[in-house]
């Protein structure tokens, strides 16, 4: 007898016509319009086997909807992605740090801002999955990630209930929303501890991020770990970033060195706490910078620090530096966060997470 | 015919109690949900202030955090009950982004659980995200009433007009008596 709860549905067409079942699930509501693999019951219970979980094991409550997602949903949904079952404890692990409060998921699915979780893979699981970190590691090289990171789109859409137009307002979206950022550390070239040891997290783990998209930060002298850190913090603490805005309280901001630039920055900056230092420095703009209309609404928010800069963050700990990516050098890579929202990091073991609520 | 396994959850049946009119003003506590987004909520919930207790009514105003932690996520919630427990009326905006209108409706909502009267508060363009999510909470007939848009960038003199000129509608969405 079936351990699943969810509904069965009769579909048209034979069980390997992908064409036609991807007609059908887009005709439901159920797809984003790329091809579907059809759920089949044995094809859900082998990836709910491989998450090592049960099937009505809650992974925490998604939103607008309101939902609970389950081991169960999660499956299935990863089952149409086209996500290997062996990626299942990422993609609990995934879910489990989505729906935790302070990433905000309710306000990250509704706004009218382009963010999308993006997922940043840490320990030996990169290998096993194949995630990638060297050439391409935020989007292009093939394996498995695309269709890892769609699962947890699809989970968005089809539990979550997040439909562009109706219950989602972002005004333009971004490719990330379709098959999500699913990248990983080269942690064998960086000079410092992985970012989930750095989040108190050993091991195996996944760090979720909202994100607004990817952005290239070109210096094609980059002589020196001072000057690369000045480029990278002008180019984030840019007028439009979300948190220069007067209505955002917080907002966490990710910065991708690649290796060549990491083991330069390093030999100046041993330290990371000195790296998100000089950032922090970096990422602020002259009051004067801002356009008259502007400046009364980040004054009367107490955005106007002393030295009359507003400043993109908080605190330094408010930027998260990873190390991936080709080692042909010239480029960095910036992730501009979401405002009022805050990553969140879960080891894959599923005993370390809090209960879903 | 191939037979495959629904990703989407069963949708649970609404059945939640209908928005009841907020009936007489005089002597209730109207309790009004400010944000941290919309400087213009503020100074319409400050016409609207003025109006109510011209009306015979008191008001309590609450002002919605944005958590950074487990701490603050707490209080806020903390917070948030007393609001409920004080106020007779609720009026929940605004509705006017994305997110925003997410958290304005989801109080309402809460609101409206408790049992309370309430009004959640929209401008135009996001009427249709208030309602859908309104109605995957259970309660299709919310009480809600729009503003124009764009309403935020707007002069102080003009935001605080518009506020005085919606305040009969106000009161018709509300079902309350003077």
């Amino acid at each position: 007898m079936s351990t699943l709860s969810q509904e069965r549905v009769e579909v048209g067409g034979e069980i390997e016509d992908v064409v036609e079942f991807s007609a059908e699930a887009l005709a439901k509501g159920w797809s984003d319009g790329l091809p579907c693999v059809p759920p089949t019951e044995e094809r859900v219970l082998a990836h709910i086997a491989a998450s090592g979980l049960p099937p009505g094991h809650a992974l925490g409550r998604l939103f607008p909807s309101g939902a609970m997602c389950t081991v169960e949903l999660l499956a299935v949904n990863a089952v149409m992605a086209g996500a290997p079952p062996a990626s299942m404890p990422l993609l609990c692990a995934a879910v489990s740090a989505v729906t935790d409060p302070a990433f905000d998921i309710a306000g990250v699915n509704a706004t009218t801002a382009s963010v999308v979780p993006a997922l940043v893979v840490s320990g030996p699981v990169r290998d096993v999955l194949g995630i990638p970190h060297k050439h391409s590691a935020l989007g292009g090289e093939a394996g498995p990630a695309p269709a890892i990171g769609r699962a947890l789109r699809l989970v968005m859409r089809n539990v979550a209930g997040q439909v562009a137009g109706r219950t989602s307002e972002s005004v333009f979206g971004q490719p990330g929303r379709v098959v999500g950022i699913v990248t990983a550390e080269w942690t064998e070239e960086s000079p410092w501890p992985s970012l989930g040891e750095r989040r108190g997290v050993p091991g195996d783990s996944v760090t979720a991020f909202g994100v607004l998209g990817t952005a290239n930060i070109l210096n094609s002298y980059g002589s020196s770990g001072a000057e690369i850190l000045e480029v990278i913090g002008k180019s984030l603490a840019y007028m439009g970033n979300n948190n220069m805005d007067h209505s955002a309280q917080f907002a966490h901001q990710v910065v991708a060195l690649n290796p060549v630039w990491a083991r330069i920055v390093a030999a100046e900056f041993p330290k990371m706490e000195d790296v998100q230092e000089r950032l922090y420095h970096h990422c602020a703009v002259p009051i004067e910078s801002f356009p008259e209309s502007l400046r009364g609404p980040l004054e009367r928010a107490d955005d106007i620090r002393e030295d009359g800069r507003v400043y993109l963050m908080d605190s330094p700990e408010d930027v998260s530096v990873i190390v991936h990516g080709g080692k042909g050098s010239l480029h960095a890579a910036m992730l501009p966060g979401m405002s009022n929202h805050l990553p969140v990091t879960r080891s894959l073991d599923p005993a370390t997470w809090p209960p879903a609520s | 015919m191939t037979t495959v396994v629904s990703p989407q959850p069963a949708v649970a049946a609404a059945g939640k109690p209908k928005c009841s009119p907020v009936g007489a003003l005089r002597g209730r506590t109207i309790g009004l949900r400010r944000d941290r987004f919309w400087l213009s909520w503020d100074w319409i919930t400050d016409e609207w202030a003025k109006a109510f207790e011209a009306d015979g009514a008191r008001i309590v105003i609450w002002r919605a955090p944005v958590g950074k932690g487990d701490k603050e996520m707490v209080e806020g919630g903390e917070e948030y009950a007393r609001f409920l427990h004080e106020a007779d009326v609720v009026v929940s905006g605004l509705a006017n982004c994305g997110s925003c209108t997410l958290w304005a409706i989801h109080d309402a909502v809460g609101a409206l659980d408790t049992g309370l009267p309430t009004v959640a508060v929209s401008s135009r363009h996001f009427e249709p995200l208030a309602r859908t999510l309104a109605a995957q909470r259970g309660h299709d007939d919310l009480r809600l009433q729009v503003m124009p848009y764009p309403i935020e960038g707007r002069p102080e003199d003009e935001v605080r007009q518009i506020a005085r000129d919606h305040y009969e509608s106000l009161l018709a969405v509300m079902g309350a008596e003077r």
